[in-house]
């Protein structure tokens, strides 16, 4: 099960265009042998039409794709050492269990006793042992997507390709096989690419995530990186639940950089491309932001901590986290906090503070407010 | 940056791979094509010429080209009262099978559940229940020893037993209704059931009776197929000659059975072939006139 | 008037209106199994006698077996030609679809009689005898639309999803259809066929201009309705009609496949 193929990938500018619209622009991509690695980005982005000309599925208008840097991109489907988890459930009807993960092994002609040890194996590695005769009906839907899983590991393919499996499926049902198919593939060592647009799925199996956007990349990097430093406003407000405030630049400092937030100033940390006197974004995860109740005195930042008067607008009470909403000088910030000790109340107020190491600022003015993520689900 | 190149041949691979599999696809169209091209569209146009030849009867042709056809079977009286009761015949049909069916339709698609599909069930096997059986049938209903007769008799409400109900042009309507009634139900039922039950239940919701959600949201969205039934089934009553020739007695000519006689009868082809496209033209003219209706309601 | 009134209502004219369509023919039903040679009113009594004559009478035996024949070579044509004609329609992507759909669906708008004597006209054109074959050949060109219909109503629902994931997994195109594809649609394609021999074993209105001398069993009835009271005409009716509905039982069976 685990002599593999190595499984690099290689995506050399690739475009798509359909109908006059591009899908997918100038892509350029190098996913290394074994990687867990996710395209994570809203429906439009161009992330499954990408999946899908890895897949053979679609043909790429200009670029080429390249594994183990032979060039696949003219190959058809049923000829490429790859195999897809497609988003709905496409078992045979017809057939069982065994006969569904088996399917490729007889067209390849593999010999009885060999399929049915592989097929077993399989089905083992997806926590599915003795399932072979079951029919397809009868299955779950974590159940049916666990076997397509194991019709294609079973091919033993170099690339496995996953177009958003788990999304028609239960939130507690999703987070199991999140965690499974992050083992499987510590099993298998193989490569995976994954497509989602819940980035909290992406940031727990991936290596790397894509940040894709109308066809092109927006960040790549691991999670920790997108996470603790965006490249743009569009990853800052996609990955984790985040804060984005429109804010003034005002003057840099060794590094940092004051910014003005309604009426109060701020210091923060600057990315690249931030100048002062311009239009700018405030960033700030939800997680990083401290309450505590007002008691009168107003409390000033400094170097090392921000603070803000504030008032709670909306309290969510989710079991072990709390999500409060406060405006603060005309702006509504989401706060995340542990639900331990007390709650503050709605329309109480609240000193807001955070350490300035953990803001950042980004160039440009978001034009709507940024879509926030309540429980780190998708848009 | 990103040409779209799918128009430049040579350009894109993957373009021209579905290009490829697209023609190939349409190959397997092939052998059906060549079926109807050969056996309905060549003996059409056989057919539309032999309309404009000279036919001297008994299955003798003339190759010159003539009107007369044409002329002859418009100037006709008597055609033309044929006609006239032939499509008033057809129109007639079509009607009765949308007032009787409708009702039935909506009964079955609104208040049954668990039964209703039973009772489509039901329907599909009356339409497939034998088309000839179902005209002899009315022998043993209307006939002088039939079922009606006799029950009026056992009840005493009449002593001899009513003769023209059989070989009348009653027996020819009741028959025609009786074939295309459960084509009609189930094109109308079909279309009710794809109202969506919400919107009802929206309407209701809002405050119309139940007549008014009848008039304004069961109605117009089963219009389409209520004037496709009544197309279908003016079209196909005008064409039938069996049924006026097994119930209609002797003055049940319809338009299809001259066509019928010119043809087997008479051996003038062409005359029958003249007058059988006069009769397409009017299903043509019918059938355009239920496509203008769908397009107007925007379907 | 109330609801349930209402209901109450719509419900005994629905009754109604299925006595209207059914009692007919179970009248000629019953009266297969009278005893006297009336075949109509008054009922005698229970016997087989029009049966067993029906089934020693050369002439029925004849064209029982006329129609069969017809019925099937016209179902293996249908579901071939048809097929492939669904399968063209549904998986070509084009404008030209639509255009290419209405071609196949033609003939059912037609009336038997046209296509009738059009067929004729061609066959005495081209010399061509009048035979069984020739009638086969107005029963193709009629039940088509029909077979053409379940056919591609059913791969229209067909998930392209499977047939991507058979290519996934290796299979050729011509693999896909044969594992994959076909064993899936099977149910509305025999329901399709069941549908077109049912058709074809009914038929009269084409049939009547298009065969030679034999006879089919539809066309046997009408001749000998038109010339006198045999009473053996409801028995051959009735086996008419079974042969009709055990194809109708057989259709629904496939048709759970198919809820349209």
């Amino acid at each position: 099960m685990n002599e593999r193929a190595p499984g690099s990938l290689r995506i050399e500018h690739v475009s798509k265009v359909f109908q006059g619209a591009p899908a997918v622009n100038d892509f350029d991509l190098e996913i290394g042998a074994g990687e867990f690695v996710s395209l994570l980005g809203p429906s439009g982005c161009g992330k499954t039409t990408l999946l899908r000309m890895i897949g053979g599925f679609e043909f790429p208008d200009q670029g080429r794709i390249l594994l183990d840097e032979q060039d696949i991109t003219e190959l058809v489907p049923n000829k490429r050492p790859v195999n897809m988890v497609f988003q709905r459930v496409t078992l045979f009807p017809h057939l069982n269990v065994a006969e569904n993960v088996g399917f490729g092994l007889r067209i390849a002609h593999v010999d009885k006793a060999e399929t049915q040890r592989r097929v077993t194996d399989a089905l083992e590695l997806v926590r599915l042992p003795g399932f072979e005769q079951r029919q397809v009906q009868t299955l779950s839907g974590g159940q049916a997507q666990r076997v397509a899983l194991a019709r294609a590991i079973v091919n033993r393919p170099r690339v496995l390709l996953f177009d958003e499996p788990l999304s028609a499926l239960d939130l507690q049902i999703r987070r199991e096989l999140q965690v499974e198919l992050k083992d499987i593939h510590r099993e298998l060592r193989g490569t995976f690419v994954y497509v989602t647009h819940d980035q909290e799925e992406a940031m727990s199996m991936s290596d790397r995530v894509v940040v894709m956007r109308l066809g092109e990349i927006e960040q790549v990097g691991s999670p920790v990186e997108l996470y603790r430093e965006p490249a743009s406003l569009f990853v800052a407000s996609f990955v984790g639940s985040s804060n984005v405030i429109p804010v003034k630049a005002m003057r840099m400092d060794d590094g940092a950089i004051a910014v003005e937030l309604g009426g109060t100033v701020v210091r923060a940390n600057a990315s690249e491309g931030v100048q002062p006197g311009s239009e700018a974004a405030l960033v700030l995860r939800a997680e990083s932001i401290s309450l505590e109740p007002a008691n009168g005195q107003f409390r000033t930042g400094g170097q090392e901590r921000a603070f803000l008067r504030g008032r709670v607008a909306d309290v969510r009470f989710v079991g072990a986290m709390v999500h409060y909403r406060i405006d603060v000088d005309g702006t509504r910030l989401h706060v995340i906090e542990s639900s331990e000790g007390s709650l503050l109340q709605e329309g109480s107020d609240v000193d807001v503070s955070w350490r300035t190491e953990e803001a950042l600022v980004l160039p440009g003015a978001p034009a709507v407010p940024a879509p926030s993520h309540d429980d780190g689900s998708d848009v | 940056m990103s040409a779209a190149a799918e128009t430049t041949a040579g350009a894109a691979p993957g373009v021209r791979a579905t290009k490829r599999r697209r023609r190939s696809v349409l190959l397997l169209a092939t052998p059906a094509l060549l079926v109807l091209g050969l056996a309905l569209l060549v003996p059409i146009l056989y057919l539309l010429y032999q309309s404009f030849i000279v036919g001297l009867g008994y299955g003798q042709l003339q190759n010159s080209f003539t009107l007369s056809n044409y002329t002859d079977a418009l100037k006709d009286p008597v055609n033309r009262s044929i006609a006239i009761r032939t499509f008033s015949l057809a129109a007639l049909t079509a009607t009765i099978c949308i007032l009787l069916g409708y009702p039935a339709s909506f009964f079955i698609t609104f208040r049954l559940r668990r039964a209703r599909n039973l009772a489509l069930f039901l329907v599909v096997v009356s339409l497939f229940t034998s088309y000839l059986v179902r005209l002899y049938a009315w022998y043993t209903v209307l006939g002088k020893d039939g079922l009606i007769n006799t029950a009026l008799k056992t009840l005493h409400l009449i002593d001899a037993p009513i003769g023209f109900l059989l070989f009348s042009k009653w027996a020819v309507l009741i028959a025609f209704v009786n074939v295309f009634l459960p084509f009609t139900i189930l094109i109308l039922a079909s279309a009710m059931q794809s109202i969506p039950s919400e919107l009802l239940e929206n309407s209701r919701d809002l405050g119309a009776s139940a007549f008014q959600s009848f008039t304004k949201v069961v109605l117009p969205l089963t219009t389409p197929g209520l004037v496709a039934a009544f197309a279908y089934t003016f079209v196909l009553t005008s064409g039938d000659y069996i049924t006026p020739a097994l119930l209609g007695g002797k003055q049940s000519q319809t338009l299809a059975s001259i066509v019928r006689d010119e043809f087997v009868t008479f051996g003038n082809q062409p005359a029958g072939a003249a007058l059988s496209f006069l009769m397409v033209l009017v299903f043509a003219v019918v059938y355009i006139a239920v496509s203008q209706t769908r397009r107007y309601k925007g379907l | 008037m109330s609801a349930r009134r209402q209901s109450w209502g719509l419900a005994f004219y629905t009754a109604f209106v299925f006595a209207f369509l059914f009692v007919p023919v179970l009248m000629v039903v019953l009266f297969s199994f009278n005893k006297t040679a009336s075949f109509t009113f008054p009922f005698h009594g229970w016997s087989f006698q029009w049966y067993r004559s029906v089934f020693s009478s050369p002439d029925y035996r004849g064209a029982i077996w006329a129609s069969l024949k017809v019925a099937l070579v016209t179902v293996l044509i249908v579901a071939s030609i048809g097929t492939l004609a669904a399968i063209a329609v549904t998986r070509y992507t084009s404008r030209g679809r639509e255009v290419l759909r209405s071609v196949f669906l033609v003939p059912a708008a037609l009336p038997g009689l046209f296509l009738g004597i059009a067929l004729l006209s061609l066959f005495i054109r081209t010399k061509t005898d009048l035979s069984l074959g020739t009638a086969t050949v107005g029963h193709v060109i009629y039940t088509l639309p029909y077979f053409f219909l379940v056919a591609s109503s059913r791969l229209l629902r067909f998930d392209p999803l499977l047939e991507e994931s058979a290519r996934d997994l290796g299979a050729s195109w011509w693999t896909t259809f044969r594992k994959v594809t076909l064993p899936i649609i099977a149910p509305a394609l025999i329901a399709g066929a069941l549908v077109v021999f049912s058709l074809s074993w009914d038929e009269v209105l084409i049939t009547f201009f298009t065969i030679g001398s034999q006879n089919t069993l539809p066309l046997l009835i009408y001749s000998k309705v038109k010339q006198a009271s045999d009473p053996s005409i409801n028995a051959i009716s009735t086996l008419l009609l079974t042969g009709s509905l055990v194809f109708i039982v057989g259709v629904r069976k496939f048709v759970v496949d198919i809820q349209s």
